[in-house]
Formats: C-alpha cells, sequence, structure tokens
C-alpha cells in the first residue's frame, strides 16, 4: 500500500431550506498545505462526488499531494444530497450550493480562494458560479456549453465519411454492446420509473462569450477542455474559437486544450493521467502550487 | 442525525479507511454494493431503499469498498480478499453504532457475493438478501473483458487517437488489475460450504440460467431461502449515466418487503 498524504473527513454542509437535508461531501486535506488556494469539485451530471471513473477523488488527491485543499460535494437531489423542497432550478441551485460550499469552508478554514472543477453540467455550474462570486479565481471546463459553427457543420458531415465502417456503426452504435443486446433480451420489461433526467440550460453564444470576457477582465483563471466525447455538439479542435472569436488566443488567463482521444468522461486511465497532469500543470503555471 | 437524512463517515476497514453513509435505527442493514461501473446507476435505487428502511426504523449503512469510492486506497491495489473483509468491517461498525447483536446484508452483484462469502465466516448474519449476485466469477471476469472490448472497438472507430491510450488493467472505465481478475475467476458463489445466514434471498431480474447451484446452496445451506424474479431492467445496465438515473422501483419495493417483514 502506497504512503497516505492527505486526510480525508466526511462533512455535511449547508441545507435548501429548514426542512431540508445537508449537503453531503468529502474534504481532502494535504499533510502540509501551500498557497491560500481550495478546490471544489463539482458533479458531473447525475454522477455523484466520487465523479466519472473516480475522477473527482483522483483530482482531490492529486490537489492534496500539491498541498492544495479541496473539497468534493453532491448538489441537492445528486448522489448523498437531500433534495431542496423549494422549486429552485438546478441552474439556480447549483451556484447557490456553490456559494454555500466555499462559505463553509471558509468559515471552517479561513480560505478565501477557490477553484471550481466541473465537467459537463459541473462545468455550466462552475462557468456560472465564477460569474456570480468574486471569491473565485479559477475554474476548470471540463466540456463547457458547446455551440455550432460552419466547421462543426461541415465536420459532422465529412467524419463519417472517413470511416469505411460507418454502416456498421449504424447497426450496432453507442457503448456498451453487451449491455444493449441484454436490454434486447429484457425488451419485454418495463421501463425504469422514476427516472432523474439532467437537461443543461445552455445561454446563447453570446452571453456566454460576454461571460467569459467578464471573468478575464476580473483576472480569472480559466482552462477550458473539449474532448472528442460529444461528436454531436464538438466534433474539432478549433471549434472553441471559432465558437467565441472575440476570446484572445494569446492570453495567460485562458488556457485551451482540446482532447481528440477522449470520450467525453475520460474512460480510459491513460487519459485520465494526462488530464490530471494537464490540470495540475495549469493550477502549478497560475496558483504556484 | 435523523436516520432519514443520513451521515456520512469514514470507518475502519480492515486495512484502509472506508467510506460509509450511515443512517441511525435499529435493526441494522448493511449494503454491499455493485463494484466498478455497475455502482454510479445503482445509487439512486439504494438511496431509496435506504430512505424507506429508515422511515420504518432500520439503520443502514451503505460503504465504498475498498480503493474505490471514497474509500482509501487505489483502484490498482484492489483484492477480493479485502473486499471480503470490508463486508466484516462494515458489519463490525454497524453493529458498533446501532447496538445490534446481528446485521441483516444485502449484497448487489459482485457484491452480493462478497457478502456471501463474508457471512459464511460470521456468525452475525440473521439475514441476507442477493439482488443479482455474481454466482461465478470466471463468468463475470469473461463478461467484463468483453464488453470493454466492445467498448474499445467501438471508441476507437469513433476516436482512432484512443489506440494508443490502450491499457491493461482496467475496464469500462475502471481498474480491473490482473490480479484481481484471478482471484474473482476463483469465486463461486454457489460452493458455499457454510450457511451465509439462516434467512436467505435472491432476487433476480434476468434470466439467468447458471443460478441453479447458487439457489440450491441457499436452499440446502439455509433454513429459509426464497427466490424472486422480478421483471425488471436492473439500473446498471444502462450506459446513460449523466443524463438519467434510473430507479428500479419493483425490485426495491421487493428488497424493502422482505427486509421488514420477515426482520426479527
Amino acid at each position: 500500500m502506497s504512503a497516505v498524504h492527505f486526510f480525508e473527513e466526511a462533512v455535511t454542509f449547508g441545507a435548501g431550506g429548514h426542512d431540508d437535508g445537508p449537503l453531503v461531501g468529502v474534504v481532502t486535506s494535504p499533510e502540509v498545505a501551500t498557497g491560500d488556494v481550495a478546490v471544489l469539485l463539482l458533479n458531473a451530471g447525475l454522477l455523484h462526488r466520487v465523479g466519472p471513473q473516480r475522477m473527482s477523488v483522483q483530482l482531490a488527491r492529486m490537489f492534496a499531494a500539491r498541498g492544495v485543499p479541496s473539497l468534493r460535494f453532491d448538489c441537492s437531489g445528486i448522489g448523498d444530497s437531500a433534495s431542496r423542497s423549494d422549486n429552485l432550478p438546478f441552474e439556480e441551485s447549483s451556484v447557490v450550493e456553490t456559494r454555500d460550499a466555499m462559505d463553509w469552508f471558509t468559515r471552517r478554514t479561513g480560505v478565501r480562494r477557490f477553484v471550481l472543477i466541473g465537467l459537463c453540467s459541473g462545468a455550466d455550474q462552475a462557468f456560472q458560479a465564477a460569474l456570480a462570486d468574486e471569491r473565485v479565481v479559477g475554474a476548470v471546463l471540463l466540456e463547457p456549453y458547446p455551440y455550432e459553427t460552419p466547421g462543426f457543420r461541415r465536420e459532422r458531415v465529412l467524419r463519417p465519411l472517413r470511416r469505411a465502417d460507418t454502416w456498421k456503426r449504424a447497426l450496432t452504435g453507442g457503448y456498451h454492446l453487451t449491455y444493449r443486446v441484454l436490454k434486447r433480451l429484457a425488451g419485454e420489461y418495463e421501463a425504469p420509473v422514476d427516472a432523474g433526467v439532467a437537461v443543461r440550460a445552455i445561454p446563447s453564444r453570446a452571453v456566454a462569450e460576454r461571460g467569459y470576457h467578464t471573468l478575464l477582465d476580473r483576472g480569472v483563471s480559466l482552462y477550458v477542455l473539449y474532448t472528442a466525447g460529444q461528436l454531436g455538439s464538438y466534433n474539432y479542435e478549433g471549434q472553441f474559437w471559432d465558437m467565441h472569436p472575440s476570446l484572445p488566443k494569446e492570453h495567460d488567463g485562458l488556457w485551451y486544450d482540446y482532447f481528440g482521444a477522449s470520450d467525453h468522461t475520460f474512460s480510459q486511465a491513460a487519459l485520465r493521467e494526462l488530464l490530471l497532469t494537464h490540470v495540475g500543470r495549469w493550477f502549478g503555471a497560475r496558483f504556484g502550487a | 442525525m435523523s436516520g432519514e437524512r443520513g451521515e456520512p463517515i469514514f470507518f475502519d476497514g480492515a486495512r484502509r479507511r472506508l467510506f460509509g453513509m450511515w443512517r441511525e435505527g435499529a435493526s441494522p442493514v448493511v449494503l454491499c454494493p455493485p463494484t466498478g461501473e455497475e455502482y454510479a446507476p445503482a445509487l439512486r435505487g439504494l438511496r431509496l431503499l435506504e430512505s424507506r428502511l429508515a422511515r420504518r426504523g432500520f439503520a443502514t449503512l451503505r460503504f465504498d469498498w475498498s480503493c474505490a469510492g471514497d474509500s482509501q486506497g487505489d483502484g490498482a491495489d484492489a483484492t477480493w480478499e479485502e473486499w471480503v473483509m470490508d463486508v466484516g468491517a462494515a458489519i463490525d461498525e454497524a453493529r458498533r453504532r446501532s447496538g445490534a447483536a446481528t446485521v441483516t446484508l444485502l449484497g448487489v452483484r459482485l457484491g452480493g457475493s462478497a457478502a456471501a462469502v463474508a457471512a459464511t465466516q460470521r456468525d452475525d448474519v440473521a439475514r441476507i438478501a442477493l439482488w443479482e449476485p455474481v454466482t461465478l466469477g470466471r463468468d463475470f471476469v469473461e463478461e467484463k473483458r468483453a464488453a470493454h472490448l466492445a467498448l474499445l472497438e467501438i471508441e476507437e472507430r469513433e476516436r482512432p487517437g484512443a489506440r494508443r491510450y490502450r491499457r491493461d488493467g482496467e475496464c469500462l472505465g475502471h481498474p480491473f488489475p490482473a490480479a484481481l481478475q484471478e482471484q474473482l475467476r476463483r469465486v463461486n458463489a454457489g460452493a458455499l460450504r457454510k450457511p451465509p445466514a439462516p434467512d436467505a434471498l435472491l432476487v433476480r431480474n434476468l434470466p439467468f440460467p447458471k443460478d441453479g447451484a447458487l439457489l440450491e446452496t441457499l436452499e440446502m445451506r439455509c433454513e429459509r431461502a426464497r427466490r424472486e424474479q422480478v421483471p425488471e431492467l436492473p439500473p446498471w445496465v444502462d450506459d446513460e449515466l449523466l443524463e438519467a438515473a434510473p430507479v428500479p422501483a419493483k425490485s426495491i419495493a421487493c428488497l424493502e418487503t422482505w427486509i421488514a417483514e420477515e426482520s426479527p
């Protein structure tokens, strides 16, 4: 067993209202803290705080090795956190709860500067929370808002034509071929009830672009990363710059990467490790840890 | 803290600190979840079951396996032996917190297999429910390897550059070290030599022709054994993890009824 250089504690904090349950999270604290920034790791879609393929746990422990504390937590209604009793839509409640998390962490540790990390809807949450709260000094946005461009539409036509087995893919489709076979065998079974569904509330391209400018003007460090895992909405490396042509390509506060070999959730361990390396490098360059 | 809300905890496993969700109450139920990629889609249903049991006054403890979830350890270091010991540690923790002399075990998929093996080594498991347990570890390993290769094939067709990132020892996004695979190949839940508990429930969703040995073993070894076929798609047979969280309502109801109606 490798030596452990961090301490983890299960915590609860915040509440949506008088009768609402608290939010559940795990704080990862380094043996020796460096700097004055903490990291908040946000839910990816409806996945709980551990993250896809345990990615948030790996990020938390990577940061701890660098002397940076973190909190990974479940927003209300996700993972182990109770649901809210008010009717606040997720795109609002997630920002409220991110601010609650920062409040709680500051009360507990004194840290007042935060870097948010989120994938997919988690990236949306990080983006909106950064806009809403000046305590956010950095954000890693994994697969943030996608917008079609002429290049996207062109690539959408050309990409399948480059593959000789397009017809075979059309027949088998999706992931988990074995499970799809099982699903067909179980076709007479009723559909699951009470299925929670996550829907992203995506602002207009112009609103998103103004948001990026607001954050950059405020001095927030951003690391934007897309993969080739959502080809229905993002399918080439330069799409981010084409989506937001007014954003500066040469700006210390705006880093961009495209993981063309990765799926949406960095399923392959080697790609996940590469992601951690890139995030660590960005954090070190921007925050000195 | 109210049993209905749950309290996140860390407790001592045999070798590492384990994460758990504890709900106060009486007659503790220890939930041994699925492993790997099967856990996340099952979580919502398990939480619903915990909540319903809590309303009936039961204590519950669901834990993350060592080297997985929020528990200590890297996935590459996971072993079957430690997972079986994790069950024992969770039973001890549930008994310590509740003051109860016995527990009910609920094991799901490979968690059910580990629960059954662990229970045969103890005398404080009064009842055990197994939901779609893995009977033969070698079948499980081969199914996972085949699914993983199928996924890689599709991935690499979509993203040809992904091929250079192939690595042994992983499966469907989760660590699946060779040593663990070899240990799992020797698992045979149908060859238990002692009863896991006096009272047993086996819940199946999908048709599973190799169930005979496990059911026979339970019927032979346990004082009371029952099998329920619940025609419902289990939540781990779904690849849409980020966008949807299905709840297998019929299976949850079956488990809740059995646990609640026949509890000592």
